[in-house]
């Protein structure tokens, strides 16, 4: 196995698309967003609920590949105890770090950002967190 | 004897180089290689033949106007049609179904039904759906069985006399499935129904006879049998194709303009406006003769005899869900791997060098259908062997290790 793909198949990785972070349907959460990639069919309705404009409650469901999942797990795992503005902040600088400057991101973000090496898996990394930024912008707009 | 390294050497993509170290490439179902002959084709007609054709009244416009007209004869020949003019040049499958769809609008009513089968490619369907929805018509979608094969039975009692079009697959472009073409056709004719054909997996692995499947059109593309891209075919009846409204117009088509009407010409050349893709024709000409140089008999049993090795090795593998009822029978396969995504199984395959196809392939009514979300697929051809197979294999025991 190349060491990229170990990398990318990091542990880390793999430990949170085998048991992801609040990995729930929750239709009865104050905001669900469908997180949907055309190209590959992956799709995720993430669920948030706000207590006093904080997240309290950050929980997704669907169907998508092991680098979706995780990513979205992370997401998750990232919002509880956040407002809009820094849920707001904490994705773009993810963003950032995947695309231009892991160096001094957390080793999860590392092993993720391996996925935009690979031709078409972009996307799965992105999916989830751009969607709820397009959420926040709209809100806070 | 299959002399499958003579073949190999015509690809120049499978010459060993640093962009792709030995190139295994199973996604013959989205698009073949192609030979040196084709690419010299196309080099000789821009180097050195190129002018415009059905204009030019000098000897390199006559040239490249008859070399584009052998080409439609070649077709014709492939397809063993009556004669040249029923075949049409287009763009590939796509544009070849769009031309029948939107050239029957002014004849479908609202009083009509349009019918297609559930595993067809999104070319062979949303045609149909938009037809339907800007007249009114039915649209309506022939069940599978549950083993995803087409139920005759059901597709016989959809069909009916407001049936205007039945629309089918030769091959499934995902499941590998192959219809009974004039079985399904003569069900159609007790209804006087029209009947097109999506050739797109078909001709590069079986003979077509459109005498001998009686089918009314026929669409194929030419990249998906080692021609160029750009240039595809619509087969069709002398008669049929006449009745067809052409849906492009401009140069080249017409016989008579004046300020307030146009006349245009009978088919093929009053369904192709424009300026054709020549080359790509000539080249697809080419292609032909290559194909048949092999023989259509040998590219079939080399390529299922190659799939069947490979479909053994996939059962033995385990935790390999196979899909469809015609796993072995064409040069196509798609499987589902127990807890792995096959956006997963691509990229570590890809890793490997081995080029497969992950999702749902153009099919989402199928996947839906299935009640799946993707799939993998590995699509068989002439130049593909039992160590394509073994590598395919060896690299999907490292998907189970990495994923398990």
């Amino acid at each position: 196995m190349s060491e990229s793909l170990k990398k990318l198949y990091h542990d880390l990785i793999m430990d949170h698309q085998r048991n992801p972070v609040g990995f729930k349907k929750r239709d009865e959460a104050d905001i669900v967003i469908d997180a949907y990639n055309p190209v590959c069919g992956d799709k995720f309705t993430l669920y948030l609920d706000l207590e006093n404009n904080k997240v309290s409650q950050a929980s997704f469901h669907g169907y998508g590949c092991a680098l979706s999942k995780a990513a979205t797990s992370l997401l998750m795992a990232s919002l509880p105890g956040k407002n809009l503005e820094q849920c707001q902040q904490l994705i773009e600088s993810y963003l950032y770090e995947l695309r231009y400057d892991s160096s001094g991101a957390e080793e999860i973000v590392k092993a993720l950002s391996v996925a935009l090496k690979y031709p078409g898996r972009e996307q799965c990394v992105v999916l989830s967190w751009e969607t709820l930024l397009k959420f926040i912008e709209a809100r806070l707009t | 004897m299959f002399a499958i390294d003579r073949i190999r050497r015509q690809f120049p993509v499978f010459r060993l180089t640093d962009d792709h170290p030995a190139l295994v490439y199973l996604d013959n179902a989205a698009t073949t290689q192609k030979p040196m002959v084709v690419i010299e084709r196309l080099q000789q007609f821009y180097g050195h033949e190129n002018a415009n054709i059905h204009r030019g009244i000098y000897r390199l416009a006559h040239k490249a106007t008859q070399s584009y007209e052998r080409a439609r004869t070649k077709v014709a020949n492939f397809l063993n049609a009556k004669q040249p003019e029923e075949v049409v040049f287009c763009r590939g499958t796509t544009e070849a179904i769009n031309m029948v769809a939107q050239g029957l609008r002014h004849q479908v009513t609202s009083e009509d039904e349009i019918l297609v089968t559930a595993m067809e490619h999104h070319a062979n369907y949303v045609p149909w759906q938009t037809l339907c929805k800007q007249t009114g018509a039915s649209f309506r979608v022939a069940p599978l069985k549950e083993n995803g094969s087409l139920d005759l039975y059901l597709l016989g009692k959809m069909l009916n006399k407001k049936t205007r079009v039945l629309a089918f697959t030769h091959i499934s472009n995902t499941l590998g499935t192959i219809n009974p073409v004039s079985e399904i056709v003569e069900l159609a004719k007790k209804h006087q129904c029209l009947t097109v054909l999506d050739a797109a997996q078909s001709v590069a692995f079986d003979q077509v006879d459109v005498q001998d499947l009686n089918c009314d059109f026929l669409a194929f593309s030419g990249h998906k049998i080692f021609g160029p891209m750009g240039i595809g075919v619509l087969y069709g009846k002398t008669e049929l194709l006449a009745d067809l409204y052409p849906y492009q117009q401009g140069g080249g088509m017409i016989t008579e303009v004046t300020e307030q009407e146009s006349r245009f010409k009978n088919p093929p050349h009053g369904l192709e406006a424009g300026t054709p893709p020549v080359a790509e024709a000539i080249a697809l000409g080419t292609a032909l003769d290559f194909v048949s140089e092999i023989g259509l008999l040998n590219i079939r049993e080399h390529s299922q005899k190659t799939l069947n090795y490979a479909l053994d090795g996939l059962n033995r593998l385990g935790k390999v869900n196979t899909l469809g009822p015609g796993s072995g029978t064409s040069n196509i396969i798609s499987f589902v791997m127990d807890m792995i995504h096959p956006h997963d199984v691509a990229t570590i395959l890809g890793e490997a060098g081995v080029a497969v196809r992950a999702g749902h392939h153009c099919c989402q009514p199928l996947m839906q259908a299935l009640g799946i979300n993707s799939t993998v697929r590995a699509s068989f051809s002439i130049y593909n062997d039992t160590d394509d197979a073994d590598r395919l294999i060896d690299a999907l025991k490292t998907v189970q290790k990495i994923m398990s």
